[in-house]
C-alpha cells in the first residue's frame, strides 16, 4: 500500500529547474499589422498585438511595440529590438499580420507593401530571419510566436488572391528551420499559429484563435512554455474544429517559465507532518511519508555514487526537498573539483578533430541529433517497438519521472499519456507526434534511468505485475549494483524512512 | 518458439578478433578501433583472392564465415523477444559509436551482423536478428552521428553460431561489427 502511494506521489512530482524569473532581463518585440494599403486589411492583428504587449509587460518584459507599420518603421523597431536584445536573458518576438514564403525564405509584410513585381520582396517586405538573427545575439532563451498562415502563395497575381481570404499568409520552408542551428545558450522555441502548409484564421471575435489561446495561457503561474503550448494547441484545435493546428519547433535545454512564483505550489509537502497533527487527512500523511521515502532513496543513490548528476537528479524531482541544501552543496563541491565531469557526449564531436582516443565515462547521456529528429515517429514506429502492458507501464512511469504528469501508470496509452509524450517531445526539440520511435524510447530511458531505478526498486508491486517479473527484479538488482547500491540497500533505505517517520511521530 | 532473452545481462563479455574474452569494464573505444584495424587480421586481400571470393561477395548481404575480415563481437542484450535496447547495451554502444566516429575509422563501411542462438525457429531467429541489427544501426545513427550509409545491418539468425557445440547457449547471441573496407579496397 505504502509503496503504491509512493508511485502515486512520484507520478505527480513537479519538474522544476532553477530559472530565476524575477531578476532576468526580458525584451520583447511585438508587431501587429492590419491596416494594409494594397493587400486585404485584417481586423484583428493590431488588437492581438496590443493585448499581447500588455500581457508581456505584466510578465516583466520590456516591450518594443509597433502597430500598422510601414517597411521603414518596421526596420526601425527591429533595430531598436536588436540593441536591447544583446543584454537580455530572454527575448521574444510576436508578430500578427500577413506574411509569405518564397523559395525557402520567409517574409513578414509591412502595411505599405504593393507587390507589383518580384523585386517587392527585396524592398517592400522584411525577411523573418533578419529578426531572428537579432535574437541570436542574446545569450538567453529566444521565443518566437508567429500568428500567420503557412500556405505558399505564388508570386505576382496570386499574391492578392491568396491574401484575400481573411487568413494570414506565411509559408515556412527550410530557411526558418535552419535558424535554430546556431543555437545559443538556452535554446529557441518557434511557435506557429498553424501547421506547415495550412492557414491561420484571423478569427471572428476580438482576437485570432491562436492569440486568444496564448493570452489565456501565457501568464499562468509555474507553467512551462511547453505546457503553455500544449494548452494553446488544444484550445486552437477546439476553437477551429481541428482546422487549425498550432505547431512548435523547439530546442530548449530545459523547462522555460514565463511566470515563475518564488515558492512553487507543490502539492506534496516537503517535510512530513506528524500523524497526530490536527486537520491532516490519512492520505496527506501517507503522501508525506511516501515522499520522504522517495527522497531518501534518490538521495542515498547520490551519496553512494557521489556524482553531481545523481545529486541533480534528486534536485530535479525534489527541488525543495529535505536534502536540497545538502545536494546543492555537494554539486558545488563536485563541479569545483571537476568542471567538465559529465560532458562525455560532447567529446564525440570534439575527437573528430584529433586522433586522440577518448574513452567514455560516467552515466549515459544521450543527445538528440538532427538525424534523430528526422526519424519518423508515428503509430507504426511505436507498434514496431512491440511494447506489452508492463513495458507501457514502465514508459508511463518514466514519463512521470521526466516531469510529465501522465497519471498513474496503468499500461494503457490514453490521452494523458499522449499529451505527456507530446510535451516531452517538445522539450527535446522533437516534432511532437504523440507517438514514440525506438530512438526516442532510448532517449527517455537514458534520461530517467537513475530515477527509474529508485522508482522500480521502491515499487515491486507495480513491477511485479509485469509477466517478466523475475527478470525485471534481476535487472533492478544488477543495475543498482552498478551504482554501488543493491536493491536490498534501497529497501533498507526505505526502512530507515519508516523509522525516521516513527521518530518524527 | 521464442528465444529466452534476459532483459539485461550485467556482464558484457567481448571477444576481439584475437579471441581473448574481456569484460564490460574493458569495452573500450581503443579496443574496438584496434579490433577493426585491418592490420590485426590475416592477409585479408590475399586470402580473398585465393578463395576467389572477392567477386562473389555482396557487401549488403551476409558474409561467409570463412572470409577473414577485421571484426569485433559484442554481446548486446535486448529486452525480452524485442529489438528494444537495454541501458547496459546502450552503454556498450557508446564505445562502439565513439570508435566508429574516430578519425581513423570514420570512412569505413561497417556491417552490423545480428546473431541468435539456435533456440527457436529458424525463421523467427532470422527476423529477430535482422530487427536487432537494425536497432543497433538506428541507435548509432541517432546518437553518434554515424552516417547511415556507412552501416549495413544484416540478420544471420542462427546460421553462424559462435559456439556450434552448444547451439542453444545464449553465448551465441551477439552483434558482430565487421569492417568491410578490405573488401572494397
Amino acid at each position: 500500500m505504502r509503496l503504491s502511494v509512493l508511485a502515486f506521489c512520484l507520478s505527480f512530482a513537479v519538474y522544476v529547474l532553477p530559472v530565476s524569473a524575477t531578476t532576468e532581463a526580458r525584451v520583447a518585440l511585438v508587431m501587429g499589422n492590419g491596416a494594409y494599403e494594397i493587400v486585404p486589411a485584417l481586423p484583428n492583428p493590431t488588437r492581438d498585438a496590443r493585448a499581447m504587449a500588455d500581457t508581456l509587460r505584466g510578465l516583466g518584459f520590456t516591450v518594443i511595440e509597433g502597430y500598422d507599420l510601414d517597411v521603414f518603421t518596421m526596420q526601425q523597431k527591429i533595430r531598436e529590438f536588436s540593441k536591447a536584445a544583446r543584454t537580455a536573458d530572454m527575448t521574444m518576438f510576436f508578430y500578427a499580420g500577413h506574411g509569405m514564403g518564397v523559395e525557402g525564405k520567409n517574409y513578414i509584410i509591412p502595411t505599405d507593401a504593393r507587390f507589383e513585381d518580384a523585386a517587392a520582396l527585396e524592398f517592400e517586405t522584411i525577411e523573418l530571419e533578419t529578426v531572428l538573427r537579432q535574437m541570436q545575439a542574446s545569450n538567453g532563451v529566444s521565443l518566437v510566436f508567429l500568428d500567420a498562415c503557412r500556405d505558399n502563395p505564388e508570386m505576382t497575381n496570386a499574391v492578392s488572391r491568396s491574401l484575400s481570404q481573411g487568413t494570414r499568409s506565411v509559408s515556412v520552408g527550410q530557411g526558418l528551420l535552419a535558424v535554430e542551428a546556431p543555437d545559443n545558450g538556452k535554446g529557441t522555441a518557434i511557435a506557429f499559429a498553424t501547421s506547415p502548409g495550412d492557414v491561420a484564421y484571423d478569427g471572428t471575435g476580438q482576437h485570432s484563435p491562436f492569440t486568444q489561446a496564448l493570452l489565456t495561457h501565457l501568464g499562468k503561474p509555474n507553467t512551462s512554455i511547453s505546457e503553455v503550448m500544449a494548452h494553446v494547441t488544444g484550445d486552437v484545435r477546439k476553437a477551429t474544429n481541428d482546422r487549425q493546428k498550432p505547431w512548435l519547433r523547439a530546442s530548449l535545454t530545459g523547462p522555460v517559465y514565463l511566470n515563475r512564483e518564488a515558492k512553487p505550489t507543490v502539492a506534496i509537502p516537503a517535510i512530513p507532518q506528524p500523524a497526530t497533527s490536527p486537520g491532516s487527512t490519512p492520505k496527506q500523511q501517507s503522501n508525506a511519508l511516501a515522499n520522504l521515502q522517495a527522497q531518501q532513496a534518490l538521495y542515498d543513490i547520490a551519496i553512494k555514487s557521489d556524482r553531481a548528476d545523481d545529486y541533480k537528479a534528486y534536485l530535479t524531482v525534489f527541488p525543495n526537498g529535505l536534502f536540497a541544501v545538502n545536494a546543492q552543496k555537494a554539486i558545488a563541491r563536485l563541479e569545483k573539483a571537476q568542471p567538465q565531469a559529465h560532458s562525455t557526449q560532447v567529446a564525440v564531436t570534439s575527437t573528430r578533430s584529433s586522433t586522440e582516443i577518448v574513452e567514455p565515462s560516467g552515466p549515459l547521456v544521450l543527445v538528440a541529433s538532427d538525424a534523430m529528429r528526422a526519424m519518423p515517429a508515428d503509430a507504426t514506429t511505436e507498434d514496431s517497438l512491440s511494447m506489452d502492458r508492463a513495458k507501457r507501464r514502465e514508459v508511463q512511469a518514466r514519463l512521470n519521472l521526466a516531469g510529465q504528469n501522465v497519471g498513474r501508470p496503468d499500461g494503457a496509452f490514453g490521452p494523458k499519456t499522449r499529451n505527456g509524450i507530446v510535451q516531452w517531445q517538445i522539450l527535446q526539440g522533437l516534432t511532437p507526434t504523440q507517438y514514440l520511435n525506438a530512438a526516442q524510447l532510448q532517449l527517455l530511458q537514458s534520461q530517467t534511468e537513475t530515477q527509474w531505478q529508485a522508482w522500480s526498486a521502491a515499487n515491486p508491486v507495480a513491477v511485479a505485475k509485469a509477466p517478466t517479473k523475475n527478470k525485471t527484479t534481476t535487472t533492478a538488482k544488477k543495475k543498482s549494483q552498478s551504482n554501488g547500491l543493491t536493491a536490498g540497500q534501497v529497501v533498507s533505505v526505505i526502512g530507515a524512512g519508516v523509522l525516521l517517520k516513527k521518530i518524527l511521530d | 518458439m521464442l528465444t529466452r532473452c534476459l532483459p539485461v545481462l550485467f556482464v558484457l563479455p567481448i571477444w576481439i578478433a584475437t579471441g581473448t574474452p574481456v569484460t564490460a569494464q574493458t569495452v573500450t573505444v581503443a579496443g574496438i578501433i584496434e579490433g577493426l584495424n585491418p592490420k590485426n587480421t590475416g592477409p585479408v586481400t590475399r586470402s580473398l583472392k585465393q578463395n576467389g571470393a572477392a567477386r562473389g561477395i555482396r557487401i549488403d548481404g551476409p558474409i561467409p564465415q570463412e572470409v577473414d575480415l577485421p571484426r569485433v563481437d559484442i554481446t548486446v542484450n535486448f529486452e525480452l523477444d524485442s529489438a528494444r535496447l537495454t541501458t547496459d547495451t546502450m552503454l556498450t554502444l557508446r564505445a562502439v559509436g565513439m570508435a566508429l566516429a574516430h578519425p581513423s575509422m570514420d570512412t569505413m563501411q561497417i556491417q552490423l551482423a545480428g546473431h541468435t542462438s539456435a533456440e527457436g525457429s529458424d525463421a523467427h531467429n532470422m527476423d529477430l536478428s535482422q530487427r536487432r541489427a537494425q536497432a543497433v544501426r538506428e541507435h548509432l545513427t541517432a546518437f553518434y552521428s554515424i552516417a547511415p550509409d556507412r552501416l549495413i545491418a544484416v540478420g544471420y539468425g542462427e546460421t553462424q553460431l559462435l559456439y556450434p557445440q552448444i547451439p542453444n547457449s545464449e553465448l551465441n547471441r551477439r552483434v558482430t561489427i565487421i569492417n568491410l573496407d578490405p573488401l572494397t579496397n
